[in-house]
């Protein structure tokens, strides 16, 4: 059971930090590519965004000694919807009947996808 | 609309194979952990280097090819992973698997398909009218 809240934490994570990287390059205004990077290293928002990127994978490792590849991968999905969501939440993005279609198909594919294989 | 360079859709092999290198050596690293070894370990390192190649090549490559082609594609590694894990750990692939990597794959080109037309300049404005309406 930890294994999965490991693995939901590491999706809640990857995805907030998206969250903060989008937040973060939106207060950079520059089209030079290289002035664009040095001035990511400076943004607060940012490095907060790579900070969980680089803490995420730990908790993936960590859920990856007990339990199959191809299960662990399956929630990598789930990242989609909660970034769908956030972007709605925080960003004020978009969400069309497509998110909404694909949103419904990528949790019923995880469902099925682990149907018969998770025993918590 | 402007004519940008684009770059052919076989470049995507290069994050593709990148991301399942990564998925391999994070497996690799999860066995060394659960045989008592350290989480700083040599597997780990390898994946984190390919987490961040594949973050910077995909950044490379979003910027010259468009995103409406680029999702879709990518979602297939929800498919090969299924096999990537059954070449090199031996793992079972059942129907209920393929069933799921596929609504999953579905699913990324659907979102894939309205981020065309809610990305900033993904598509003409000429055609705007066939734009979905925003939901929420």
């Amino acid at each position: 059971m930890t294994v999965y809240i490991k693995l939901l934490a590491m999706v809640i994570l990857t995805s907030f930090s998206q969250i903060f990287i989008k937040i973060g390059s939106r207060k950079i205004i520059t089209n030079s590519g290289l002035v664009f990077l040095i001035k990511s290293f400076f943004n607060y928002y940012i490095i907060i965004g790579i900070t969980l990127v680089i803490f995420a994978p730990i908790l993936y490792f960590s859920a990856l000694s007990s339990i199959p590849l191809n299960i662990a991968f399956s929630i990598n999905g789930l990242a989609y919807i909660l970034v769908i969501i956030l972007g709605r939440l925080i960003l004020n993005e978009y969400i069309t009947l497509y998110h909404i279609i694909g949103g419904v198909l990528i949790f019923a594919g995880f469902l099925i996808w682990n149907m018969g294989a998770v025993s918590l | 609309m402007k004519n940008k360079k684009t770059l052919p859709l076989p470049v995507l092999i290069i994050p593709l194979t990148i991301m399942l290198s990564g998925q391999v050596f994070a497996k690799m690293s999860g066995n060394y952990i659960s045989s008592g070894g350290s989480f700083i370990n040599l597997y780990s390192l390898i994946s984190y280097i390919c987490l961040i190649s594949r973050g910077f090549i995909w950044i490379f490559i979003i910027r010259k090819m468009r995103l409406v082609y680029a999702y879709p594609l990518m979602s297939i590694n929800y498919i090969l992973v299924l096999f990537v894990s059954k070449i090199f750990f031996d793992e079972r692939i059942i129907g209920s698997n393929l069933i799921g990597a596929g609504l999953i794959s579905l699913g990324v080109v659907l979102i894939g398909l309205g981020e065309k037309w809610t990305g900033k300049d993904a598509y003409p404005s000429s055609k705007r009218s066939a734009r979905p309406r925003r939901i929420v």
